[in-house]
């Protein structure tokens, strides 16, 4: 029988036999490769498996290390591996069109907080009563700090850098309408959170100054708050996930405040003077992402026609009403409807300092307004009885909300005759508010 | 049959919720009350400027309440606390209380000796 089956092998029987080991493994360490997979890999070489080598040994040699400080996307190569547009050249123009704007500047800043520390150096040198070689030491130093403090701004700068084509921010190649977003980088977010929280400032003000979304300020002093009180409890960041994941991302910078006070004035200098000058704006200086956008709402979606008398004076606010009743101007439904006057401000002569400050200030009146309001309505219907432990507030409220089929949403209390479907499948459990 | 004020559980295992019913008294605990007078969390929430004490959350028509417990209807002992604590019944069932009635017992029983 043996025999026979050695003299005709058949392919179930060779696995067979081979699956069986030739020793029991006691231990796992003393297993050097696992018995059973014995079957031979299918070494065919197809033409795929081919030109996927090929294409692994070519273009895809540029995707095996991370670009650093930009995007390392498909659409940045062509089918030759090259880098479409150029790498050398797109940094090049970038380092040149910055360095024109900065140089100065920064050079400037260097040089004053070099003084400053070297001010330091001649004080405690004075009080040492050192001799020369001593100060000749403490200059070298400087110097070398001098050298050090610009290559880290250097670094800083080519690190907060954005690429430059839209080509670079295009994930997927066959879909030319999709464009990878900037995220803010990690000072831009301290930033937004420290003008909120330290500073005092509204989230609508701070979405103004910065041109970032209410939602996104909103967000961003959410995670900062959340990161600041796990620091506190001792919970560990992810840290070099976060800085390596920026590091491939088209991040939008923080910048300085200041300097685009400057370059603002400059161009309406320019502008006033009748001068065309440099038309293009800094990039720097462009909005994170469009902050006023109006809000699609659902009564305005549908086609309207509405006969007016040529007569009659129709304004937006009508346009509106037309729609619904209730519905407000789009010039009061923007997330920032006090942009508008601002413009209208800078036409004429006006502070505009001041102005911001009342849009704050009447802002933080509101919200305390709402607050207090909130806090009226609850003191009348919310009465608390101060427990051993806790307290027990009562709601008083109204049986008869619950409608005559007694199914109303909003009736109170857990609805009878309606299951709870929250293991069904397909169910969003995502919650939709926070609460304070 | 007797109406009672009470408490019928709902919510989940672990994350207990009562409605507060009016119902018949021998009816089964979750089935259709006659009314529902409002909810009971007894999950003390923390307060929501993160300093102050727990609270429990309740909801209760309080002027229903009076008109059932007008017409006769009895709390259960849990619904007396509650209702209790609103003021619209005489409080009852409290530790406090009992050790008062316990020390005075005693003491009669002492004067009695």
């Amino acid at each position: 029988m043996g025999s026979k089956a050695t003299s005709l092998p058949s392919p179930t029987y060779i696995f067979r036999f081979a699956a069986r080991p030739s020793t029991q493994c006691l231990y796992a360490s003393q297993c050097q490769s696992r018995q059973f997979t014995v079957s031979l890999p299918r070494q065919r070489l197809t033409r795929n498996r081919r030109k996927f080598y090929q294409w692994l040994n070519g273009v895809g040699q540029n995707f095996k290390q991370p670009r650093e400080g930009r995007t390392n996307y498909l659409s940045g190569y062509g089918a030759d591996g090259a880098q479409r547009g150029g790498p050398s050249v797109g940094k090049e123009a970038e380092g040149t069109e910055e360095e024109q704007g900065d140089g100065e500047e920064a050079a400037a800043q260097v040089e004053g907080e070099g003084e400053g520390e070297g001010k330091e150096d001649a004080k405690a040198d004075e009080a040492l009563k050192p001799d020369e070689m001593e100060r000749a030491e403490a200059e070298t130093e400087e110097k070398e700090r001098k050298a050090s403090l610009r290559e880290e701004r250097v670094m800083e700068r080519d690190k907060n850098k954005k690429p430059q084509s839209t080509r670079d921010l295009r994930p997927f190649p066959l879909n030319q309408h999709f464009l990878s977003q900037a995220v803010l980088s990690e000072e831009f977010r301290e930033e937004i959170y420290m003008d909120i929280v330290e500073s005092k400032k509204t989230v609508r003000s701070v979405s103004s100054d910065w041109g970032v979304s209410m939602e996104r300020v909103g967000a961003v002093v959410r995670m900062k708050q959340m990161e600041r009180d796990w620091l506190r409890q001792g919970k560990p960041l992810a840290v070099p996930y976060s800085r390596a994941v920026l590091s491939m991302l088209p991040i939008t910078p923080l910048v300085d405040k200041a300097k685009e006070q400057r370059e603002a004035d400059k161009a309406a200098k320019n502008a006033r003077d009748g001068n065309s000058g440099d038309k293009r704006a800094s990039r720097e200086s462009q909005p994170h992402e469009p902050i006023n956008d109006l809000p699609v709402h659902p009564h305005t979606t549908q086609q309207l026609f509405y006969p007016v008398s040529e007569s009659r004076a129709f304004t937006r606010a009508d346009a509106g009403r037309a729609f619904h009743p209730k519905l407000r101007p789009t010039d009061e439904r923007i997330p920032h409807p006090e942009l508008i006057a601002l413009e209208q401000l800078k036409k004429t002569t006006g502070n505009l300092a001041v102005f911001k400050q009342g849009v704050i200030d009447g802002d933080l009146a509101s919200a305390l307004a709402k607050a207090n309001e909130q806090k009226d309505i609850e003191k009348q219907t919310v009465k608390t009885y101060a427990g051993h432990k806790w307290d027990f507030k009562f709601h008083d409220i109204s049986v008869e909300k619950v409608g005559k089929t007694g199914r109303s949403r909003a009736g109170v209390g857990w609805r009878y005759g309606m299951p709870h479907e929250d293991r069904k499948p397909g169910q969003v459990k995502i919650p939709v508010r926070v609460e304070s | 049959m007797v109406v009672r004020i009470r408490l019928a559980r709902f919510g989940k295992r672990n994350n207990p919720f009562y409605n507060i019913v009016v119902a018949q008294a021998r009816t089964a605990r979750n089935s259709k009350p006659m009314e529902v007078l409002g909810t009971f969390d007894p999950i003390p929430k923390e307060s929501k400027d993160g300093e102050g004490r727990k609270f429990k959350d309740i909801k209760l028509d309080v002027s229903r309440a009076k008109y059932w417990l007008g017409v006769g209807a009895q709390p259960s002992e849990p619904a007396w606390k509650l209702l209790s604590m609103v003021g619209i019944m005489e409080p009852r069932f409290s530790k406090l209380q009992a050790r008062d009635a316990a020390a005075k017992a005693d003491e009669e029983l002492k004067r009695d000796d």
